[in-house]
């Protein structure tokens, strides 16, 4: 019904503005990186937008979980705007709602990500909130029961998401310890007491952790009340965690319904030229289809209807995910896993010219349109300087991608095939297939 | 959970408290509940939704041995009896252990109230 509407409406832009090719202006928006008196790393990027948004990036994810705090971080992000010395859990949230802004906590398998999101002139008491979590919260013993509720509760939504599952199942299998924690606190957490996530906290709080990173703020402003706010905070050196290592392997689950299945190999670390070359072969096996009703164009995207098939790239600080999920009757999963893995040889062997460039442009597309969301935007930045000490600013990956040629695509893709394959069959594991019957 | 009381006055001004501190301990050890082994905030009543709460938060432990205490004095008021005397609560065996959360779960209601700028009153 919709559909025949907006065909047969006219086209109200006339036709030679659409065929103008402008250039967005690309005046990069100045990010801004300090180094506070407190030794925690200010980044600020100025939009002049009128909402503004502060967010503290802790490397506090499940990464930094030792073998007796399983689970500790997942506690930790809900205790997040619970009481503190200076205004109940209530009073916050109020105070919050009145001046319009939103609050949030977020948990990524390496960082811990308080943010709130707000109207430019109240940084001040924002910023205010977010420092409280980290040094003036109460840990009331009272609390934990709700907090273990909500967590509980997250947990048991999770399990219902199969593509969570999935996703969470292939990180375990691939790294076991570290990056393959679990992001959300399951039966094996050993986080029984309030003590055990005090204890956490104040082993992931230190001023070499925390990056603080705004978005529309002023940076002498924003610098400023940093100094004030995270004065008290620790300078204890956290310990490196232990460097990731890829294993592989494979993990076969029953479930009803709908069929999933994740095809994974060992990928390159973010900020590294061999993510943004797998940034590149992502795009190209990408089975998603991106205009609607439309065609895929690639095999994968055009040859099974009944299959959703989307890749995934995921960067750690120091290692990396690299694979294809697949959803939909098990029968037709097998033969898209096949089919994914010949076009990934084929990738190895001759990619055209074409092709590459088409996945080159689709590449730059998501690299940029990454850096425009806020969300993402921080996330990025704040894994940046936490991992590496420096911002890499959008314009200068795009024109890293720019650079690249086929044989790079070649050389990348040959190395992920050598290593061993991580996969996940989840649902009729009878018919999804094995890792050795896709001829890998 | 909020009533008159002139406890303030009477603890700031030193020879006032000389003065009422006798009769305190004297009306206390007659009223009875430390004679069954109870404590004052055993005998607060509960049966309002601020000490309901407030009962919540205590610590398990303290939940438990407060209720082992009503328990006892629950069965010795059946009987008719009190403790020997060597079991009576001590005036420093007294403790306080559910005023601070009443205190705690009075003051969030009142800064509730507070934050709901319109209250709606039916008639």
């Amino acid at each position: 019904m919709f559909r025949t509407c907006r065909l047969l409406s006219k086209p109200t832009i006339p036709l030679s503005n659409i065929l103008i090719r402008k250039y967005a202006s690309v005046s990069a928006s100045p990010v801004v990186v300090s180094k506070s008196q407190t030794g925690i790393t200010v980044v600020s990027v100025e939009e002049g937008a009128p909402a503004s948004s502060v967010a503290v990036v802790v490397k506090a994810g499940p990464r930094a979980e030792s073998a007796n705090s399983v689970g500790a971080a997942h506690f930790l992000k809900n205790f997040a705007f619970k009481e503190t010395q200076k205004r109940t859990s209530f009073r916050t949230i109020r105070e919050a709602e009145l001046l319009g802004g939103v609050l949030s906590s977020n948990l990524t398998r390496e960082t811990l990500i308080y943010s709130a999101e707000f109207l430019r002139e109240d940084l001040t008491f924002f910023l205010g909130i977010l420092s409280d979590i980290i040094f003036e919260t109460k840990y009331f013993p009272y609390e934990f029961g709700d907090v273990k509720k909500s967590v509980n509760f997250e947990t048991n939504a999770t399990k219902a998401l199969p593509e969570v599952v999935a996703l969470n199942t292939a990180h375990s299998v691939a790294f076991r310890h570290g990056l393959g924690n679990s992001l959300y606190a399951d039966e094996s957490t050993k986080v029984t007491y309030i003590q055990d996530i005090i204890d956490y906290a104040k082993k992931v709080f230190t001023a070499p952790n925390i990056t603080i990173v705004g978005t529309s703020v002023d940076h002498k402003e924003l610098l400023g009340l940093t100094n004030e706010l995270f004065q008290n905070i620790s300078h204890a050196v956290p310990s490196t965690p232990i460097s990731s290592k890829y294993y592989g392997g494979e993990e076969r689950i029953p479930a009803k319904g709908t069929s999933h299945y994740v095809l994974a190999f060992e990928g390159a670390p973010a900020n590294t030229p061999d993510f943004l070359v797998l940034q590149v072969l992502r795009s190209l096996l990408d089975g998603e289809k991106h205009t609607q009703w439309g065609e895929g164009v690639n095999i994968l995207a055009s040859n099974f209807k009944d299959t959703k098939i989307s890749t995934f790239n995921n960067g750690y600080s120091d290692a990396g995910l690299f694979g294809i999920y697949f959803s939909g009757v098990a029968t037709s999963i097998y033969q898209a896993a096949r089919t994914a893995v010949e076009q990934l040889k084929h990738a190895v062997k001759d990619v055209s010219e074409e092709d590459f460039s088409r996945a080159l442009a689709k590449a730059r597309y998501n690299i940029a349109s990454a850096y425009e969301e806020r969300a993402s935007k921080t996330e990025i930045f704040g894994n940046q300087i936490l991992s590496t000490g420096k911002v890499i600013p959008a314009s200068e990956a795009i024109a890293h991608l720019d650079q690249l040629k086929v044989q790079d695509l070649q050389n990348v893709a040959t190395k992920i095939l050598q290593s061993k394959p991580t996969t996940v069959a989840l649902g009729d594991i009878y018919s999804l297939p094995y890792s050795e019957a896709l001829s890998l | 959970m909020s009533f008159p009381t002139l406890y303030h006055t009477v603890k700031s001004n030193r020879l006032l408290y000389k003065f009422v501190k006798p009769f305190a301990d004297y009306y206390a050890n007659i009223s009875g509940y430390r004679q069954l082994g109870l404590r004052y905030d055993d005998i607060i009543i509960e049966e309002n939704s601020i000490v309901e709460q407030a009962l919540k938060r205590l610590p398990p432990e303290e939940n438990d041995l407060r209720n082992i205490r009503i328990k006892q004095a629950f069965q010795l008021s059946l009987m008719h009896s009190i403790l020997p005397k060597e079991q009576w609560t001590k005036p420093e065996e007294d403790i306080r252990h559910l005023s601070p959360y009443i205190k705690k779960v009075t003051e969030e209601e009142a800064e509730r109230e507070a934050f709901e700028g319109v209250k709606i009153i039916r008639k």
